[in-house]
């Protein structure tokens, strides 16, 4: 395990190589919260309840969303997909060394790395903007925000590894990963909480893995949330794990066999 | 006992087919057509342990792609591949731990980061111990003079620094066997002598297998007995480098200087086929068994100041070897 390790430890240091990459790319996460927020804010002050948020809670999820996106969102495994197209792959399947779990290893030192950004950026936020941030108290609460957060994270990384091993197919993978992340973002509740959709939506999308990636944590710390979506939400989130796991194998698979080692 | 077998060996790609153009590149979002090419096409050969093999063949011959089905990279269409009794592809990790491929162009540094951290983490992927790899480190750093460019950032070397920082990092767990893939392009000729003695000595020391290819005629002809000629992706020599000469070379090179410009190109013609004239030198080629009446008749009928009769460079033979197959 040393190797995945010292793997996590050069992946930290080449990011201060490119701070300013590292910057923008916060900045861009502040941007886009801070979006939400305000708007939010500003419909909250002709309402004190809506859809059955109350100011607090609606702002707290995006205050929250800020660490959750840090968490779960923040990937690097869109690189693999650079990796099979430019050949680099060859460099790490040359080698005594479990491809994914180096990729996984790079993904630890980029979240562990936005994760302390987003708490400092938090920190800023909270004391210069003085919200009604909802503190959930229920210990148990806070015990399923972060084992789903957990497991958010692992189901996001293997469908952004599956989307990357178009890569194996087609040299262009930058475009569906794209219409991907807009749509991600819109159907994991980065922009509004998923429960103030149409109820037959609601349901529908509940079935897919992208609630789960942001909204089902968040609803987790807010509360109020019914006993059979925790348990049925956390049932559907290792379904999907295992499913994405299983095809993720058979992907990798065929791909290896057809790949190529261009460029190298 | 045979390191490395290959029995059959045959890799076909899928290649898109592109025609120039918008209007075909619009067409081709909806019907893709593809052509197949055999990179590889039924190669067999084998190479037993602490041999240093050249594997030449010109570009696109299938050097690099037989390479990369050696080292697992590589998925092989039809045909057998055994390297140290592993099957390369399935890529366990004891067999990983054994080999290395080098490519002259490839880059396996961290790029904006000191060497030294490449070399760390290998250090750890391959599980060689402190001692062990100090060791090496000092040895390979001090050998390839580089120990004063450890810390600086990849990015900021020169090409030769670079390809010498490469070779440390796949040298570092002494790998039993080394696919080296034209590993002194680039470099000054200083440099490709020290690599050269350095690949050599690494093959008496550690009784490495290597198998070798080069642009450079030369480095083959220093380094290695063997040599195995591929073109078109099939095996078109395999064997002694001498015997080789011997073999093919079926024509003898004259060189001539005149005394005067006034040659009759015609005549000359009539001897073999001129090589070059850039007066007064001319060199022709000859078949072999008509070099004596050449020389005789240039030496007869010509303003000759000076003659020269040489069996063709190690190059010229196998130039005519390829072009002998593209016929």
């Amino acid at each position: 395990m040393k190797k995945y390790l010292k793997i996590i430890s050069v992946s930290l240091q080449e990011y201060f190589a490119y701070k300013m990459n590292l910057i923008i790319w916060r900045l861009r996460i502040i941007i886009s919260i801070m979006i939400s927020y305000f708007l939010w804010d500003t419909v909250y002050q002709s309402k004190p309840v809506i859809f059955g948020y109350d100011i607090s809670r609606m702002l707290t999820y995006f205050l929250l969303l800020f660490l959750v996106n840090s968490l779960v969102l923040n990937s690097q495994t869109f690189r693999i997909a650079e990796d099979i197209n430019f050949g680099y792959l060859s460099n790490y399947l040359l080698r005594p060394l479990n491809y994914f779990l180096f990729v996984l290893s790079r993904d630890i030192a980029d979240k562990f790395l936005n994760v302390i950004f987003s708490i400092v950026e938090l920190i800023i936020l909270i004391s210069l903007l003085h919200p009604p941030v909802f503190y959930q108290e229920n210990v148990l609460n806070i015990i399923f925000f972060i084992t789903a957060i957990f497991i958010a994270s692992i189901l996001y990384f293997e469908i952004g590894i599956i989307l990357s091993l178009i890569g194996f197919w087609s040299r262009e993978t930058w475009a569906p990963r794209f219409i991907f992340f807009i749509l991600v973002s819109f159907l994991a509740g980065v922009y509004f909480p998923l429960d103030i959709l149409p109820q037959g939506l609601y349901s529908v999308l509940k079935l897919t893995p992208f609630p789960y990636l942001i909204f089902f944590p968040l609803k987790l710390y807010l509360g109020g949330i019914e006993r059979t979506f925790i348990s049925s939400g956390f049932f559907i989130m290792i379904a999907w794990i295992i499913l994405l796991g299983f095809l993720v194998k058979k992907i990798w698979k065929k791909g290896l066999k057809i790949y190529t080692a261009e460029g190298l | 006992m045979n390191i490395i077998r290959l029995s059959k060996l045959t890799k076909y790609f899928k290649v898109a087919k592109r025609s120039g153009g918008v209007i075909s590149s619009f067409s081709s979002i909806l019907n893709r057509s593809y052509d197949t090419v055999k990179a590889v096409d039924r190669i067999s050969f084998s190479i037993t342990e602490g041999e240093l093999v050249g594997f030449i063949g010109p570009n696109g011959a299938g050097k690099t792609t037989t390479l990369k089905c050696l080292c697992g990279l590589l998925y092989p269409t039809q045909g057998e591949v055994s390297v140290l009794g592993y099957n390369p592809f399935e890529r366990k990790p004891d067999f990983l731990k054994q080999i290395s491929l080098i490519m002259g162009q490839k880059n396996q540094l961290w790029w904006s980061l000191p060497a030294i951290e490449t070399f760390r983490l290998n250090k750890e992927i391959y599980e060689i111990n402190e001692s062990d790899f100090e060791k090496s480190l000092n040895e390979l750093t001090t050998l390839l003079e580089v120990k004063s460019a450890l810390s600086t950032p990849v990015r900021y070397l020169s090409l030769g620094q670079r390809m010498k920082m490469e070779l440390i990092a796949v040298l570092l767990h002494k790998p039993k066997i080394l696919f080296l893939d034209e590993p002194t392009i680039g470099l000054d000729v200083i440099m490709q002598k020290k690599i050269r003695d350095f690949i050599s000595q690494y093959n008496k020391k550690f009784r490495a297998t290597i198998i070798l290819t080069s642009h450079y005629m030369f480095d083959v002809q220093k380094l290695c007995r063997r040599i195995i000629i591929i073109d078109h992706g099939k095996l078109v020599y395999d064997g002694n480098l001498t015997r080789l000469v011997e073999k093919y070379a079926n024509r003898k090179i004259i060189t001539v200087i005149f005394s005067h410009e006034n040659i009759d190109e015609v005549n000359l013609s009539k001897l073999g086929t001129i090589k070059s004239y850039i007066h007064p030198k001319a060199v022709l080629t000859v078949p072999k068994a008509k070099t004596k009446a050449a020389a005789t008749e240039l030496l007869n009928n010509f303003p000759i100041e000076d003659l020269n009769i040489e069996e063709p460079e190690i190059d010229d033979v196998i130039r005519l070897i390829f072009s002998k197959k593209n016929k």
